[in-house]
């Protein structure tokens, strides 16, 4: 492991700009798939069809041809974006994307009586979904958000395939050096799953503290 | 232009609590309420029997608004609850707002207790009033305390429902109901999904809440509290009001196949 650890500081380099991109991506893109999820459940029908579009279409491609597209087309397009900003865009909408399906089935899984008991009281909609549905939808999509979001971390490092430098990208320099593969990789999974591994902790205490089965 | 009248009974003085006016309701082909009126006077208790599927849940929903009746007219206290006349002779849903303030005057227990369970019981029945009334959290407070202690739940106030039993959990939900100070109570089969030995406790709570005036609307199976506590027994087949009148009357004098099958499929049940 002699190699890995000389080159540490250049792989832990590499590990905080894919924190970076991760923190940057993965939380907007986690907060934007909320709100689309709420609004494809209670918005009318022209916006549900569109959040439904925005799904279908931006799900079907894979994550790494959106950010072959954000690298190279928009600037083609006369969009002069930074590199960092193609991909980090491109995080972006991948990751609303897949929340917002697990916030509309979240919202979708609170059983119809909690919404008949909420309305005989006489609560509006906001009333409902802030006091009644949204605290239930919490808990129910806690584990598949936070599931979500460890794969949208690991999925930063397609960025190296565009050419923005990251964790994966500087272990593949490394490799191009040292020519010992092997260790490098190594390394670089672990500094993945230490990267990752917090948000398994997380995702553990947020179950915990909206629990109410007390 | 059409505005709207104020879709107010110029009599309300002798209006009924609840008035149903030829009321229907279809879910697609399927005519659930076909033509059901009756009314419910101030402080009257009527219970409603009738086999599963026969529009008795739908008739208690479309009360409170849960659902859209098709036709005929519901008034409660004097007012057109549902629709707003308009002055040229049509008529055209209430808003959402609206109803919301209606459902508020009109209390409903559900079958399957429907309590919030990410809320504690306190919580349970203060969060209407707060939020939708507007009353200050002490006063709500003071007020669920109270309703909390009459129906015998004082000491779980603190608890989530999913520590409650069932029986305690539908007296959670009966004060939850009566914190909005409703004027009518709807009971949808409340002990249906009760164990036989927690029924008891529930009945009680109504049958206090009859004595004390309440106007209430009981869908039920349980024969004999509908004939001890109803003021009138209304039997509903193939959603029509098959007969109706004083329970020992409806369940003494059966008029029709139908009440006279259910009423023998019930005691050959119970024996």
């Amino acid at each position: 492991m002699e190699v890995f650890f000389n080159n540490l500081p250049y792989l832990l380099s590499g590990a905080l700009k894919t924190i970076w991109l991760a923190l940057a991506g993965v939380p907007t893109g986690t907060l934007l798939g909320i709100g689309l999820g709420i609004f494809s459940v209670i918005a009318p029908a022209p916006v549900r069809w569109a959040i439904t579009g925005f799904v279908f279409v931006v799900r079907g491609i894979p994550v790494l041809v959106w950010m072959f597209l954000a690298y190279y087309m928009l600037p083609a397009a006369g969009i002069i974006v930074g590199d960092f900003v193609a991909v980090v865009g491109a995080l972006i909408m991948y990751t609303a994307a897949f929340v917002t399906e697990i916030a509309r089935g979240a919202v979708l899984a609170v059983p119809s009586g909690q919404v008949s008991a909420a309305r005989s009281l006489g609560m509006r909609r906001w009333t409902m979904l802030k006091l009644v549905i949204l605290p239930q939808a919490i808990k129910l999509s806690i584990p598949p958000l936070l599931n979500n979001s460890v794969m949208m971390i690991k999925a930063t490092s397609y960025v190296s395939v565009v050419g923005v430098w990251e964790l994966t990208y500087a272990a593949r320099e490394v490799v191009e050096r040292t020519i010992a593969p092997f260790q490098v990789f190594l390394g670089a999974m672990m500094l993945y799953f230490l990267i990752c591994y917090p948000v398994s902790i997380l995702a553990q205490r947020l179950e915990r503290t909206y629990t109410y089965e007390h | 232009m059409s505005t709207d009248t104020n879709s107010k009974d110029p009599n309300t003085g002798n209006m009924p609590m609840i008035r149903v006016n030829n009321v229907k309701k279809s879910y697609g082909d399927l005519l659930v309420l076909d033509g059901i009126s009756f009314d419910v006077h101030r402080g009257e208790v009527l219970a409603i029997i009738g086999r599963s599927g026969s529009g008795k849940s739908t008739m208690l929903r479309c009360l409170n608004l849960l659902e859209e009746y098709d036709d005929g007219e519901i008034w409660l206290d004097g007012d057109l609850i549902g629709y707003r006349d308009l002055e040229n002779g049509k008529r055209r849903r209430q808003s959402e707002s609206e109803m919301a303030a209606v459902r508020a005057e009109i209390g409903m227990v559900f079958q399957s207790f429907n309590l919030f369970p990410h809320r504690n019981v306190l919580d349970n029945v203060t969060m209407a009033p707060i939020n939708v009334k507007g009353v200050n959290s002490k006063e709500a407070e003071d007020l669920a305390g109270a309703l909390l202690e009459k129906v015998g739940l004082a000491d779980k106030m603190a608890e989530y429902p999913s520590r409650l039993s069932g029986g305690q959990q539908q007296r959670v939900a009966i004060a939850r109901a009566l914190a909005m100070q409703p004027k009518v109570m709807l009971f949808d089969e409340v002990t249906s999904a009760l164990d036989p030995e927690l029924v008891g406790e529930v009945l009680q709570v109504m049958q206090q809440l009859a004595e004390e005036g309440m106007t209430m609307l009981i869908v039920t199976h349980e024969m004999s509290f509908a004939r001890d506590v109803g003021t009138q027994l209304m039997f509903i087949d193939r959603g029509k009001i098959a007969q109706q009148g004083t329970p020992a009357n409806v369940l003494e004098n059966p008029e029709s196949d139908g009440l006279q099958t259910f009423l023998e499929r019930f005691r050959a049940s119970h024996i």
